[in-house]
């Protein structure tokens, strides 16, 4: 249990400019974490909407600030866009008279695993685990292949631990891709989580076009009336799709480990009074 | 430093400042009560009620068409509802909602603590697809932000910063910038958004700009 009353949280995440349900996760994630009254202060920001990063840091008041990516994996914008909007030293850095804390992205958390296999099996209930594949469906990208080795890491972990017959990371933008889910599949039922933040552009709009379940991008989400109709009958299988794992409530959990995780590693840097800028 | 809640209360209560973009603060028997600025004359009754930052949220998403804002100080905040929050802390809360990080930037200018950035920073600590900007001249800077940046289409924010060192902008009004003289003083009957530097839309803007240009 987290008990920090003199220090803030902020939690960065991307948001879009053309998709309104993308900060949607990260704005709840952080009021279930000011509900639970962990931290003096919890704010947001993000890279495509506001707070901006530049402005996020004149928001809080604590000296301790806690900086916690909701990113699916280390890559481009946890390694260099982040620290640089944020002018961050590394996981410490003492400016203005404050220390910033900068945590690991909440995708490489080890309980990402059972969250993944919780809305696998919400999303279809009394499937026979054993006549199904589970398929994780990623970015992929040819700029970083961190957030690629996040999906398949979740793969391997799963497939160790569970009875479904198969376990697939698969991508948008490179093989195995999720286009060809029904090629690389064999069984009557797949169920399909993707690997995402929030139910945005990819998750919402792409995605259900890349799987035939949708002929063209929809409206996005909070727009529409209807959400999700599992199971889709494609290609003579059971296709369900699940809502983006970052949307899993238990994230705010996982945002929470990370500050701890900070704590674990850099026990120095706890309550210590910071030096002068 | 007193707390952004504590300011806030000072700005309206003593200081009068009763408008923050397109939203209008007035005192009504059940405290404050915000609103759209051209609903200052509607009854209470033709208007629907809100209390908290949530609503505020889902107020500043959508436009009058429930078309998305990406950029919270557009000026097509939707009319027809007010807001009632129960405190001041409440009423700090749904305001940065509503504009995002405006309390704090105008707290930081008061109190003299807040550096602008010149355009010519901001795009040079660019990467990746955004790194072009880089290549933008004063006068293409100048030309992008007098469109991009325009308060009656796209922006309510008045810019602090520059182009470049001693290169002001030219192509934008009084309305996008912050008067002379004591900061106290200033806009007496509103608490200003501040634009502080070059935001991401406006890098995405430079981009396109920088692309649709003949090449070379």
């Amino acid at each position: 249990m987290i008990d920090k009353p003199d220090s803030a949280l902020v939690i960065v995440g991307h948001g879009s400019t053309e998709n309104p349900d993308s900060a949607t996760p990260n704005l709840l994630h952080a009021l279930e974490i000011e509900r639970q009254g962990c931290f003096a202060e919890v704010v947001t920001c993000f890279w495509k909407e506001e707070p901006s990063m530049r402005e996020v840091l004149r928001m809080v008041d604590s000296r301790e600030v806690y900086i916690v990516p909701n990113f699916i994996s280390e890559g481009y914008f946890t390694q260099t866009v982040i620290p640089r909007e944020l002018e961050l030293d590394g996981p410490l850095t003492y400016k203005n008279g404050r220390v910033l804390k900068y945590c690991e992205p909440v995708g490489n958390h080890p309980h990402m695993t059972p969250l993944l296999l919780k809305r696998a099996s919400e999303t279809a209930p009394g499937v026979p685990p054993e006549e199904c594949s589970l398929l994780i469906v990623g970015h992929g990208t040819s700029l970083n292949d961190n957030s690629a080795k996040a999906a398949k890491l979740q793969a391997e972990r799963i497939q160790q631990s569970t009875g479904y017959a198969a376990v697939l990371n698969t991508y948008m933008e490179e093989p195995p891709l999720i286009t060809d889910w029904h090629k690389i599949t064999n069984t009557p039922y797949v169920v399909v989580v993707p690997f995402f933040i929030s139910d945005g552009l990819h998750s919402y709009q792409d995605i259900p076009v890349m799987l035939g379940i949708e002929s063209e991008p929809t409206a996005a989400a909070s727009q529409r009336e209807i959400f999700r109709n599992n199971p889709y009958r494609q290609h003579g299988r059971e296709l369900y799709y699940a809502s983006a794992i970052g949307t899993e409530p238990g994230f705010a959990g996982l945002i929470l480990d990370q500050v701890m995780q900070f704590d674990a590693t850099y026990p120095d840097s706890v309550q210590q009074e910071t030096p002068s800028a | 430093m007193r707390s952004i809640t504590d300011h806030l209360q000072q700005w309206v209560e003593v200081e009068g400042r009763c408008r923050i973009g397109q939203i209008c603060l007035l005192k009504s028997e059940d405290g404050w009560d915000l609103r759209h600025e051209e609903d200052t004359d509607c009854a209470n009754e033709t208007l629907k009620t809100y209390w908290d930052e949530m609503d505020a949220m889902e107020l500043a998403r959508w436009d009058e068409n429930h078309e998305y804002r990406p950029l919270k100080s557009a000026p097509n905040l939707a009319r027809g509802w007010r807001l009632i929050p129960a405190d001041w802390s409440q009423i700090r809360a749904a305001l940065d909602r509503f504009y995002p990080a405006a309390l704090a930037n105008y707290r930081a200018w008061r109190c003299g603590q807040l550096r602008a950035v010149t355009l010519r920073e901001t795009v040079s600590r660019q990467t990746g697809m955004y790194r072009i900007t880089g290549k933008l001249t004063v006068e293409q800077a100048d030309d992008l932000v007098g469109c991009a940046c325009e308060p009656e289409k796209h922006c309510l924010r008045r810019i602090l910063w520059e182009l470049e060192d001693g290169k002001a902008i030219t192509t934008l009004g009084e309305a996008k910038a912050m008067p002379p003289g004591p900061r106290d003083l200033a806009l007496p009957l509103e608490i200003p958004i501040l634009c502080v530097e070059m935001c991401n839309l406006l890098v995405a803007a430079g981009r396109k700009y920088i692309k649709s240009l003949p090449q070379e």
